[in-house]
């Protein structure tokens, strides 16, 4: 199914996955099972969201291929639960159907106080799992 | 570069075992950065510069020796500045030492924000060696803990 926009549209039950390079220490099942919130921070490139990978598109190992010699977990989140929590997800950009953005978390309004509470929830309460390392 | 006094400083100041190795933890951690900052490039993430990982040790080192609560964790904000981070029960606490030099407290109720403020650190010197420990300020000029002052003010 397709949004007006040309999107793809996500079904609730699917999971979503988000790298996370292992040498910025986001994630350490040692000091804690959960992913800082650090790692849900946008970049300079997320402009319109968040980026995130769809698993109905991309393996794990897929989402985790990065820089060569370098090694990424993978955060494992459920797309009814960002809905469920006012997180909006959506597919972007049109002709990737594999990539998908959180829309309310941007690199704009990262360091306002909705968009850095979301972060803490993905990290602390949505966040099903952590696969990985790989690479 | 002087050796650093880790070790034979810590046990006389922190009365818990479990906040001085954490703190000595991050420390050796922020060590680490700084003698190795290529670890931390990747893809569109901005590594500490040096300057801001020896801000995050002296303020590791002086929350330490005022016998702060230990934090969960250090880590780089992925745009040049660095994180400390500390979980306990339903609190989440965080102090971030921004690439500009800007240090700022964040407190949060579950994932809910109840606090959020500016701190000033004592002046540091840009290209001092962590490890040279002859120019600290005193510890008792960051008035304790800054995670428990902020906690004092929002929360109990």
């Amino acid at each position: 199914m397709r949004s007006a926009g040309g999107s793809e549209t996500i079904d609730d039950n699917e999971l979503l996955y988000r790298r996370i390079p292992a040498s910025m220490n986001w994630y350490d099942p040692a000091v804690d099972p959960r992913p800082s919130p650090r790692a849900f921070n946008p970049r300079e490139d997320d402009l319109t969201g968040l980026s995130l990978y769809r698993a109905k598109y991309k393996s794990l190992e897929e989402v985790a291929r990065g820089l060569p010699g370098k090694r990424y977990y993978v955060a494992v989140l459920r797309a009814g639960d960002l809905r469920a929590a006012a997180i909006e997800v959506v597919q972007r950009p049109p002709d990737d159907p594999s990539h998908c953005e959180i829309s309310n978390l941007t690199y704009a309004n990262r360091k306002e106080n909705t968009p850095l509470e979301i972060q803490v929830r993905l990290a602390h309460e949505l966040c099903l799992r952590v696969e990985g390392p790989f690479g | 570069m002087t050796s650093c006094a880790l070790d034979t400083t810590a046990s006389a100041a922190v009365t818990e075992p479990a906040d001085l190795n954490a703190w000595n933890t991050v420390m050796t951690r922020l060590r680490a950065w700084y003698e190795n900052p290529d670890q931390l490039v990747d893809e569109n993430i901005v590594p500490p510069s040096s300057e801001t990982i020896y801000k995050a040790y002296r303020l590791a080192l002086a929350m330490r020796d005022s016998r702060s609560p230990g934090p969960l964790r250090v880590v780089p904000d992925g745009e040049g500045g660095s994180v400390f981070e500390r979980q306990e029960g339903s609190v989440f606490e965080t102090i971030c030492i921004e690439a500009t030099g800007r240090v700022e407290v964040m407190l949060f109720e579950g994932s809910r924000l109840c606090a959020r403020r500016p701190v000033t650190l004592p002046q540091t010197h840009a290209g001092d060696s962590p490890y040279d420990a002859s120019e600290s300020e005193p510890s008792s000029s960051l008035s304790g803990s800054i995670f428990l002052s902020v906690r004092r003010m929002h929360i109990e």
